[in-house]
């Protein structure tokens, strides 16, 4: 008997062929519980970028909630030290505000996550595991790299107000130039610094070239260390001949309280949001008391299932048409002689009226006939 | 091809001048007719006419690439695209206006009537201000002088309409000009028709300062 394959959608596709991938690399798949207490996304609501969480009490009094997040309970409950690394990937749902509708909705999030002892060579994997994950998606994808030091660091010589700080990050993330030149020329900073600042949202495209002119606004050794580390990544992406479809970005800035170094954000062509955003956030370890290294990122796979593929004509190929006085094993039989030819059957007293099928069979004293093509 | 969404109306016709002035001109555009999509495949640019508070909207979410849309409607709803560049057109200030002669009284909730709900919500959080909002989406002029409320938020461009109705300026607190906008992807994937574009847009707005 042939087997029928079910048609998979995009999302289900990539799922699989990733779990293939993250598990050559040696990473565990890590099955998490769907609860969390509310506490820890209270403490920590500026790595969320919100404060909308479903709450609930549960049996025993304890306020929980359905995660808004899965790195958050990663780091939470780790043991890796920094001789025993931990490697790991999920595939979870998650709750979130829908800024659109004003309502909760469901994400599908899989993700990665390398805890323990980061070098540069666990940078580079989990980075060019990043740019595969895109390749499976699409043919057509950018990763945009970026190293926070360069931002933040830059920010922490102009010795600017908190207030202006925030307020020139989120200018820096939207690519504002000229409200960048406004808010600085008002926070009275010298001509090299307004330079340094206006200069940051155009620094993106190719890496060599951009980490050439990104060399000439660094202000302090920590913004070159940065670009260092960028071109050391870059280089090892080049090795594994990953490189054609790595960018940098400068002006993409995570939360400075929780990342550091190396960050970056995924896109195709097809879809108009970033689907993989991720990055080193050894910071968030320390503020949940842990002493190790991490970085990872997730990919949303709800937007993936948005590209267009090619979608079945037919919801099943036959339909097969049967009276009452038929008996079941004469039904049975030419459902399943059907089948064999690797047909997917249904059996039906009347003309289905809500489906469409590529060919109808009558089955009249044991004989099937075929009636017409396609409805 | 770029989509590009404009804003129906004056400013969409104002915007559509200077891409027309920087080499994207589109005949059917200025054939006035009904039509909502206009194509001009020569410069490989198709316009979108849209509302103009939902210019915005359909550049997150990826249905134009770029879009010009005014500074009020960006602050207001905070889109997550990038703000490229300042068209210095469509000028007018985000400001508090009340009945000639109004005085606060500190003592009691403010009652404030506006289309920009966030805006004034973040105004005022500022200030440390116990308010009331009332949503309205025109006519905002007719709120205080009714007694819906005892100010309103609401861009100002010449004050004319608030002199007519007997109505002045309290306090200006934002600048707003219309803005160049691009989808975040589409910035990266389109980055060198994006940029010529807004190389040429800024090109045109020193011009007209000079």
């Amino acid at each position: 008997m042939k087997p029928k394959k079910a048609e998979l959608k995009p999302d289900e596709r990539a799922c699989l062929t990733l779990r293939g991938l993250y598990e050559q690399y040696g990473y565990k798949k890590y099955k998490m519980g769907k609860f969390e207490e509310y506490s820890l996304y209270v403490e920590n609501k500026d790595f969320l970028g919100t404060e909308k969480v479903i709450t609930f009490t549960d049996l025993d009094g304890r306020l929980l909630a359905l995660k808004p997040d899965v790195t958050l309970s990663i780091i939470k409950n780790t043991n890796a030290t920094s001789k025993c690394n931990e490697k790991l990937y999920y595939l979870e749902n998650v709750y979130r505000e829908s800024r659109e509708s004003h309502t909760f909705k469901e994400i599908n999030q899989m993700g990665l996550e390398y805890i323990g002892k980061v070098d540069p060579y666990c940078i580079a994997e989990v980075v060019a595991l990043a740019a595969q994950s895109l390749e499976t998606i699409s043919s057509d994808y950018i990763l945009e790299l970026s190293h926070m030091s360069f931002v933040v660091e830059l920010l922490e010589s102009l010795q600017v107000a908190e207030h202006i700080k925030f307020k020139l990050l989120r200018l820096i993330r939207s690519k504002n130039a000229d409200g960048l030149r406004k808010t600085a020329e008002g926070a009275d900073l010298s001509e090299l610094q307004i330079e340094s600042l206006c200069r940051l949202p155009s620094l993106y495209g190719d890496m060599k070239e951009t980490v050439k002119e990104a060399k000439r606004i660094c202000l302090n050794g920590a913004m070159e260390r940065a670009l260092g580390e960028l071109s050391q990544t870059y280089d090892a992406m080049e090795a594994m001949s990953l490189a054609e479809h790595i960018q940098v970005d400068l002006s993409i800035v995570n939360d400075i309280d929780y990342y550091n170094g190396i960050i970056f954000k995924g896109y195709v062509r097809e879809l108009g949001k970033s689907i993989l955003a991720g990055g080193q956030y050894d910071q968030a370890m320390v503020r949940l008391g842990k002493k190790v290294d991490a970085i990872g990122f997730a990919l949303y796979l709800n937007e993936i299932n948005r590209i267009a593929y090619e979608k079945q004509e037919y919801d099943v190929d036959a339909v097969v048409l049967y009276k009452c006085s038929e008996g079941v094993a004469q039904v049975a039989k030419a459902v399943q002689s059907l089948q064999q030819e690797g047909l997917s059957v249904r059996a039906e007293k009347s003309r289905p009226e809500n489906i469409r099928y590529r060919q109808l069979y009558i089955l009249e004293n044991g004989e099937l006939r075929e009636e017409e093509a396609s409805c | 091809m770029l989509n590009i969404a404009l804003p129906k109306g004056r400013l969409g016709d104002q915007v559509y001048g200077m891409l027309r002035d920087a080499g994207y001109d589109c005949p059917a555009y200025e054939d006035k007719n009904r039509l909502l999509v206009l194509e001009s495949p020569e410069k490989g640019v198709r316009y979108l006419l849209v509302k103009p508070s939902d210019v915005a909207i359909y550049v997150e979410h990826h249905a134009a690439d770029v879009g010009i849309v005014g500074k009020d409607i960006l602050l207001e709803s905070g889109p997550d695209v990038y703000e490229l560049l300042d068209l210095d057109i469509g000028k007018c200030r985000m400001a508090v206006a009340a009945p000639k002669g109004y005085k606060e009284d500190p003592d009691r909730t403010l009652r404030i009537a506006t289309k920009y709900v966030n805006i004034a919500k973040k105004f005022y959080s500022e200030k440390n201000r116990d308010i009331e909002i009332i949503k309205l989406n025109g006519s905002i002029e007719l709120a205080p002088i009714l007694g819906l409320s005892d100010v309103i938020v609401d861009i100002v461009e010449t004050g004319g309409t608030l002199k007519a109705n007997n109505l002045e300026v309290i306090e200006e607190f934002k600048n707003i000009s219309a803005r160049f906008i691009a989808n975040k992807s589409s910035f990266k994937f389109q980055n060198q028709i994006i940029s010529d574009m807004m190389e040429k847009l800024s090109l045109a707005v020193g011009r007209e300062e000079e």
